[in-house]
């Protein structure tokens, strides 16, 4: 019953959310994706990652990339670097390093996991930084307001798959449009991926932040002055991909 | 019952008018015969003594009047006797005396005496002096009929009628059925003045001619509150340490509750209050899965249509709800919290009659009646909820109903001697169903998208036999079968179903060899097969803040299964001197699934003077942990049972006879509890989570007070009030924290009075400690699912502000000669007050909103009634 009513609050916390910020609305530091190219790969694969990583205004942020082979935690991966960061990754195995930069950044799969975690901590410059982050992570286990760590698990040695990729996006009025490239989603034992969309722009209104697969149109509402548009696919297996535009 | 007589005067005279008075509150003394309530028979006046009136008193032309509280015995003679409201003059010696004298039908209990506490009133009015004993002109006429009560139509047995004609007075009583004769009447113009307890006085006019035979119906309106009504919560005569039992009748006037009786718990000592008005029962700190709940003796998954929002038999079926918060007896297991059962009552045997009941949320009817020896009833109901809310959403609404909320239940009972003994038939169902699609997926978690629905199907035959084997042995057998389907489905990502053919029996034997010692053996269990589907993420525990299902691994679970759950309990009820009652029992359980044996011995004592009662106990429980923790796929096979230990001190005072109080201490134990554990095992050759493994523990403790006015008149209500505390380890290597229902402070008033124009009038306050709350002090993108993943802080650190809310119910009952109509204002919130519930966040957790509790509701209802 107790996870009945927590259902229920979520249920009722989903008709119940015009008081709050929209998800599609980027007003301040946002991750809005991190890709793996490839997605994963057996055990001494090269990876290429990267990220989407986006801020509206004009502050200064600084990003860091660690790769965790030991933990599944993003928080404890953090935490493993203690309050500076840690050693680039190549240099030795270590359960955490720090990926190089700028992106895309390679990464060589280890063997003896089934999955590497990928933390991505950025934060404006001048609140604190990345040290203030780390900081405070380690010593009160939060997040300070103006960092954002983001987490992405690369599989190792698992199934073959691809990123799904956006090939075009138009904006015709209000109307936005993507593209998907042939095969986008890839046959599984469970049937063909199930492709989600989410979306984002920095100025004016969105009729939905997030669509299925098979729905690539969408509306943006511009009231006034120019903003941009980002659009992230995923396949639900670690694979994906982004495309922005503006107007 | 009451019934007062004042035949009509003639002359002066020193003729004392008796008001009886049986409060039935057939003693704690009285012995437990079956599972269900016994069938109670208050005590009747065998013999009547006159008492005296005090001559000074007769001379100064003093009246009076003797409110008395008396011991009925079993042998029929008048026990104790304490005057409650004494009037001097000698008149309470004079009523002591003559009631001392009086020979008596004893109160009974299932067909066997017992001793009864009654209350009696002795009226001492000086009256117009008899005439001459003149002897009745002889006539031939014959007036002959039935008293009923207006609109219920019920017979009135003991009415007494005067027919006067001139100076020719005539009296007659009305026997069981109702009926009178007036025989060798002479001709001419007859009153006939009606008099039956807690009915208004009629007078009627009946012109006779020699010879005539005149059948004749008579029709009395019933005055203030009906009977039945005037018992509040007290202990039935049941061997149970702690039980709270609320008739049916009176439940249903309880602000709030919509008329559901089973509502009525949550205004009951030691009972949490669940968020948004949901059916959860979270007694004395307890997880809502600790307490088992009974229809007719046997185990029902669940009582409420959509959680809560009615129960799902009709409350105008049930005889009364037992409420065990703790310290329960050996005959019942599987729960380390509390029991609420419910009993149907029987059909009623003297004609047909029923209802139709039309409220706001669902429509229902009631048909019952005397078939052969026994009798039958059949009801029914259905929501339209669905309708109302067709035309409420609006067009542009976040979701769209493709079924819109929807309920039915059925209920059939069929009681009939049989072989010696009483046989009782009963099968009810239970569907609710839902399907809604939502217009875009929940910003939090986007896995909640699309169609949502849900569907329940509950259906039970059930049969019970009792009988009496001599005078010293009750044999009763019970049975039920019957099918749970439970499927919901949230999306593409949640899916759940189970179907289980459900059986459960209970077998009961209860012997006294000696006055003083009554033993009790029994058998009782469940076997279901089931098959169960499930594609869902791992559930979240108790306190946890759930992770969003679109950044969890989805597991899945196909399977066929079979469990037996048979228990085995003995129980001795030793009644020593003074009062003194001790009841050791033990219970023994073994479940298939488990593979493993729980034996758990139980201690209640009791001392009473009959003013005052103390009561203790000590006992262990256990309960299977839930059938997800022990599945190969979503939990741990290896589980054990769960287990707790109540202690309870206990004293009651009766201040008056119908002001009593009631106080409790408790603290339990919880160990071997099953959580989440990440711990990995090698399962089939492969290293997996444990799943979950018995490393909780906790412990809950507090003070429950109830203060309760019972008496007959125009008022009852009560005051009831706990505080508490409940905590829970989760692991020995965590720190404590508080149990997500833990609410120190719970205060509820419920009152219902009489007004004016037969309106009665109920409110109910209550005044809550919010539920502890873990906050939410960051998070973190996760990136393959688009979702943000909470950052808890220090758990259940904050407390949701305290409830409070104030609920009123107006009733009024139209009667007509032959139906009754009852008309019913259900106002929940009264003063609209924004009871925050929970919050929902913003999809990065960094905003949040208040979730509040039901508005001002009002909910308006007719019930015609034959």
């Amino acid at each position: 019953m107790r996870r009945a009513l927590a259902l229920l609050t979520v249920i009722a916390g989903a008709a119940c959310t015009e008081d709050v910020s929209p998800p599609e609305e980027i007003k301040d530091l946002r991750i809005l994706g991190v890709r793996a190219e490839p997605p994963g790969g057996p055990a001494g694969t090269v990876v290429q990652i990267e990220g989407l990583i986006v801020s509206p205004t004009d502050e200064p942020f600084e990003t860091a990339w660690l790769a965790c082979a030991g933990s599944n935690d993003p928080t404890d991966c953090v935490a493993l670097a203690g309050t500076t960061l840690p050693l680039p990754c190549g240099s030795g195995s270590r359960p955490v390093c720090l990926l190089g930069s700028p992106d895309p950044a390679p990464y060589t799969l280890p063997a003896g996991t089934s999955q590497v975690l990928v933390a991505v901590l950025t934060a404006e410059t001048a609140p604190g930084g990345l040290a203030g982050c780390q900081r405070t992570l380690v010593d009160e286990g939060t997040l300070p307001a103006y960092c954002r760590l983001g987490l992405k698990r690369i599989p190792v040695g698992g199934p073959a798959n691809a990123n799904p990729l956006l090939t075009g996006v138009t904006v015709t009025g209000d109307a936005v449009s993507v593209t998907l490239n042939d095969g986008a989603a890839e046959a599984t034992p469970d049937g063909p991926e199930d492709l989600f969309l989410s979306w984002f722009v920095t100025t004016g209104e969105l009729d939905d932040f997030r669509t299925e697969g098979d729905v690539l149109v969408n509306q943006w509402t511009l009231h006034e002055g120019a903003g941009s548009l980002y659009v992230v696919v995923r396949d639900g297996r670690g694979g994906e991909s982004w495309i922005s535009t503006s107007r | 019952m009451e019934v007062g007589i004042v035949l009509p005067s003639r002359g002066v005279s020193l003729r004392p008018a008796v008001t009886v008075s049986l409060l039935v509150a057939l003693a704690a003394t009285a012995r437990a015969q079956e599972p269900a309530q016994p069938v109670l028979e208050p005590p009747q006046i065998l013999e009547a003594s006159e008492p005296v009136y005090p001559p000074e008193a007769a001379t100064a032309g003093k009246t009076a009047r003797v409110k008395l509280e008396l011991v009925i015995l079993p042998d029929g003679t008048t026990g104790e006797v304490k005057v409650l409201t004494p009037a001097g003059d000698g008149f309470d010696e004079a009523a002591v005396a003559a009631i001392k004298l009086y020979k008596w039908v004893p109160g009974k209990a299932d067909g066997q005496p017992v001793a009864a506490r009654i209350q009696y009133d002795v009226v001492f009015e000086l009256k117009a002096p008899e005439p001459p004993p003149d002897l009745p002109a002889a006539g031939t006429a014959k007036l002959s009929g039935l008293v009923r009560q207006r609109g219920s139509r019920k017979p009135l047995a003991g009415a007494e009628l005067a027919a006067v004609k001139g100076s020719d007075a005539r009296s007659a009583t009305t026997g069981e059925d109702g009926r009178f004769v007036f025989d060798g009447l002479p001709a001419g113009k007859w009153k006939v003045t009606v008099l039956a307890a807690d009915h208004r006085r009629r007078d009627f006019d009946e012109e006779l001619r020699d010879g005539d035979r005149v059948e004749v119906k008579y029709l009395l309106t019933p005055e203030g509150l009906e009977e039945g009504r005037t018992v509040a919560t007290g202990e039935r005569p049941r061997e149970e340490l702690e039980r709270r039992t609320v008739t049916a009748e009176q439940a249903q006037r309880i602000p709030g509750t919509r008329g559901d009786a089973l509502r009525v718990v949550e205004n009951l000592p030691g009972v949490a209050r669940p968020p948004f008005g949901a059916g959860a029962l979270i007694v004395r700190g307890a997880a809502p899965e600790d307490t088992a709940q009974y229809i007719d003796g046997h185990f029902v998954p669940l009582i409420y249509h959509f959680g809560g929002i009615t129960s799902i038999v009709q409350s105008d079926l049930l005889s009364k709800i037992d409420f065990l918060p703790g310290n329960f007896s050996a005959r019942y297991g599987r729960a380390t919290g509390g029991i609420v059962e419910a009993d149907f009552r029987e059909p009623r045997k003297d004609r047909l009659g029923g209802h139709v009941d039309i409220s706001l949320l669902d429509a229902g009817f009631l048909l019952e009646g005397p078939v052969g020896k026994g009798s039958f009833a059949v009801a029914g109901r259905r929501s339209w909820v669905d309708a109302v809310l067709s035309v409420a959403i609006p067009d542009d609404a976040e979701f769209g109903f493709t079924t819109a909320p929807r309920y039915w239940d059925y209920q059939a009972l069929f009681f009939h001697p049989l072989g010696g003994g009483d046989l009782r038939i009963t099968a009810f169902g239970s569907s609710d169903k839902l399907a809604l699609v939502l217009e875009d997926p929940s910003e939090v978690d986007p896995a909640i998208r699309g169609s949502i629905s849900s569907a329940t199907y509950v259906q039970r035959l059930q049969a019970t036999w009792r009988r009496r084997l001599g005078d010293q042995t009750d044999f009763s057998a019970s049975f039920s079968q019957g099918y749970t389907g439970l499927s919901a489905n949230f999306g593409e990502t949640l899916f759940f179903e189970l179907s289980a053919w459900f059986n459960s029996y209970r077998v009961e034997l209860e012997h006294r060899p000696f006055e003083r010692l009554k033993l009790v053996f029994g058998a009782e269990g469940q076997f279901y097969p089931y098959h169960v589907t499930v594609e869902a993420p791992r559930l979240p525990d108790e306190g946890d803040i759930p992770t969003p299902i679109s950044a969890q691994e989805k597991l899945r679970q196909d399977r066929d299964g079979f469990d037996w759950r048979a228990g085995f309990y003995s129980e001795a009820q030793i009644s020593l001197p003074h009062g003194i009652t001790i009841t050791p029992g033990t219970r023994a359980e073994y479940v298939t699934s488990l593979e493993k044996w729980t034996v758990d011995p139980r201690l209640a004592l009791r001392w009473t003077d009959g003013t005052n009662t103390v009561r203790a106990g000590i006992g262990r429980y256990s309960q299977q942990p839930l059938e997800f923790q022990t599945d190969s796929v979503f939990g741990n096979p290896d589980l054990r049972s769960e287990h707790a230990i109540h202690y309870g001190l206990g004293y009651d005072r009766e201040l008056t006879s119908t002001f009593k109080v009631e106080s409790t201490f408790f603290y339990k134990t919880l160990r071997d509890l099953a959580t989440l554990d990440d711990a990995l095992v090698r399962r089939d050759g492969e290293l997996v989570p444990i799943g979950y493994s018995n490393q909780g523990t906790g412990r809950i403790y507090g003070a429950e007070l109830l203060a309760r006015w019972q008496g007959r008149g125009p008022l009852f209500g009560w005051l009831s009030y706990t505080v508490s505390r409940s905590e829970r380890r989760d692991a020995p290597t965590e720190e404590t924290r508080l149990f997500s229902f833990d609410q120190t402070h719970i205060l509820t008033a419920v009152g219902s009075i009489e007004l004016p124009w037969g309106i009665i009038g109920g409110l109910r306050f209550r005044l809550v400690s919010g539920n502890p709350d873990t906050p939410i002090i960051g998070s973190l993108y996760d990136a393959d699912a688009d979702v943000y993943l909470p950052i808890p802080g220090e758990p259940s650190s904050v407390r949701l502000p305290m409830f409070h809310q104030l609920d009123l119910r107006l009733e009024k009952k139209f009667r007509f000669d032959s139906w009754m109509l009852t008309a019913y204002l259900d106002i929940q919130n009264v003063y609209n007050r924004g009871n925050p519930e929970a919050f929902t966040y913003s999809y990065d957790y960094r905003e949040r909103v208040v979730i509040k509790g039901l508005p001002f509701f009002p909910a308006f209802g007719i019930k015609g009634e034959l």
